[in-house]
């Protein structure tokens, strides 16, 4: 079965910012400031173009890793973000 | 003579006619005045080394025209800018487009070749002291290979942050692109260049899709969107023949119906595609009048008119990038100091390679070639007796002054020196007299065809 694609939770929104994306709450304000390289996973699931392949590899670009080091690299931030609830749980 | 003196000794100052009056300027401080025969001919004297000495009452022009002025920018201090040509081929099939996008390569540039470059690129801006980073994406159409443009600006961005850098990125784009890229498009790109060349009719005849059908609507839709965005939008439109003559037309339309900042006009390169289509340069004074209008209307909306060779920039030694020391980048990771196809300036004889770049290994720039390209820009025996040498420098180094090009002003250096000399009128706040300008063929074509601007050769005697 195709995991779910992740995306931003429903209350959350974002700026983009030149080092990175801060994420606002709209009950709390600003939340997060998610730096890069990591901010350009984040711009790949705000603007709704992620999948897997494209995330893996931009993220071995980024972080100029092999493609499996960079997917792990993705499941960690994800996981990260599911868990602070800036991601919707599918 | 202070500080005002061009490569031969002489005054580097100009004088022109303009209605019934002069033109005096020194484009190395800025100084610009309107004066009458009697004056030019004074200050022609003057500078020739008479020794009658300058009336009082001019004195103080002399004293503003000469004094110190900044040195011109020593050539090829390193690279301004990193233009990315990721691929050649492009989206749609522009009747006048002589880049031969259909039959281009399909290849894409690897993503982690323009990252080694940007790499190199960051450090030599870091050791110049620097902290601009610019990239400028363009093509064929850079977002036929979206995933290559996305890559790039994120891994730039994560470069800068690295490194105390702020990037920049400028991206010129046909317009025609799926609307799904809007968000990176208006978020992570601060510059976007949009072509259009006029209302929909005048576009869709000049800009087409592969099936021959018409784009204006799709692109005019993206517009739409992105306005929403922070990106500034630029709008291009390339004049030709059928279009000059509706220049502010065109202008006032594109104001009601989009929200930019910059709209950019450039006369078509005649060539064998347009000529085919039927459609060939503007004519030199029709084009500089209807910029002329164009910007009268467009400052209204607080929409400002760009003309890249006659811009009030500088002094510079080059309104192109080729001599500034951008590299261009393109898609087999060939480095060049200009984006045309290697075709064409082979043609000329010249040879603007200047590297390549590979993804796992590392950056080969030939200084040598780097400083010939330098020496290229410098040596244009054309300008030498324009008053435009120091900001339109030359234009097009490929195809308006190659080395060895006739010293007669072409139509391009028409165009640009009836521009240039109007923009200063209105610098000096002589709106009126730009007015009759625009509206006057024969006294724009007397500022153009002016056979020698310096002020020491025998100016007030025309």
């Amino acid at each position: 079965m195709t995991p779910p694609i992740p995306r931003p939770a429903a209350d959350l929104s974002w700026i983009v910012e030149t080092r990175g994306a801060t994420l606002i709450q709209r009950r709390h304000g600003a939340v997060a400031s998610i730096p890069y390289p990591y901010a350009g996973l984040w711009a790949l699931l705000a603007d709704g173009r992620y999948t897997r392949d494209r995330a893996r590899d931009m993220m071995s670009v980024l972080l100029q890793t092999p493609p499996q080091e960079a997917e792990k690299e993705i499941r960690r931030a994800l996981a990260t973000w599911r868990k602070a609830g800036f991601l919707q749980v599918e | 003579m202070t500080g005002c003196a061009n490569e031969a000794g002489e005054p580097d100052l100009y004088a022109i006619p303009v209605l019934d009056q002069w033109l005096v300027l020194s484009p190395q401080t800025w100084t610009v005045a309107m004066v009458n025969r009697s004056a030019v001919a004074a200050l022609a004297r003057f500078a020739e080394g008479s020794s009658q000495g300058l009336p009082n009452e001019l004195q103080a022009l002399w004293r503003r025209l000469t004094r110190n002025a900044p040195t011109l920018p020593p050539p090829d201090e390193g690279p301004d800018k990193l233009v990315v040509l990721q691929p050649r081929a492009c989206n749609m099939r522009c009747v006048y487009c002589d880049f031969d996008a259909a039959q281009a390569a399909p290849g894409i540039l690897d993503p982690r070749q323009a990252c080694r470059l940007a790499d190199c690129f960051a450090r030599r801006l870091r050791k110049r002291g620097e902290r601009t980073l610019r990239v400028h994406f363009f093509g064929g159409e850079p977002l036929v290979a979206w995933f290559c443009t996305e890559t790039i600006v994120h891994y730039v961005r994560s470069l800068c942050a690295r490194m105390d850098l702020v990037p920049w990125f400028e991206l010129t784009t046909n317009g025609d692109f799926d609307p799904s890229l809007i968000p990176f498009v208006g978020d992570y790109i601060d510059s976007v260049v949009v072509s259009l060349d006029g209302p929909e009719s005048v576009h869709d005849f000049n800009r087409r899709s592969p099936d021959g059908g018409g784009t204006y609507a799709r692109i005019a839709a993206n517009l739409h969107r992105l306005a929403s965005y922070p990106a500034h939008l630029c709008l291009r439109m390339c004049v030709t023949n059928r279009s000059v003559d509706a220049m502010a037309d065109v202008a006032a339309g594109f104001c009601r119906e989009f929200d930019f900042e910059v709209l950019s006009f450039e006369a078509l390169a005649e060539n064998a595609c347009s000529r085919r289509a039927g459609l060939s340069a503007p004519d030199p004074f029709a084009f500089a009048a209807g910029l002329l209008r164009a910007e009268t209307l467009a400052a209204q909306e607080g929409v400002r008119i760009v003309h890249g060779p006659s811009e009030l920039t500088g002094p510079r030694i080059s309104s192109c990038p080729l001599g500034r020391g951008t590299w261009m980048l393109g898609p087999g990771g060939e480095i060049a100091a200009c984006y045309l196809d290697p075709e064409r300036w082979q043609a000329r004889g010249l040879d603007l390679a200047l590297g390549r770049v590979d993804a796992a290994g590392g950056v080969s720039i030939d200084q040598r070639k780097a400083d010939e390209v330098a020496a290229l820009v410098r040596a244009k025996p054309r300008c030498v007796r324009c008053f435009c040498r120091h900001t339109c420098a030359g234009g097009c180094h490929v195809d308006q002054t190659p080395p060895g090009c006739s010293p007669a002003y072409d139509q391009r250096c028409l165009a640009i020196r009836a521009i240039t000399a109007s923009r200063l009128l209105r610098r000096l706040g002589d709106e009126a007299a730009v007015e009759l300008l625009a509206g006057r063929r024969t006294a724009l074509e007397s500022i153009a065809r002016h056979p020698d601007d310096r002020l020491a050769f025998g100016q007030g005697t025309p």
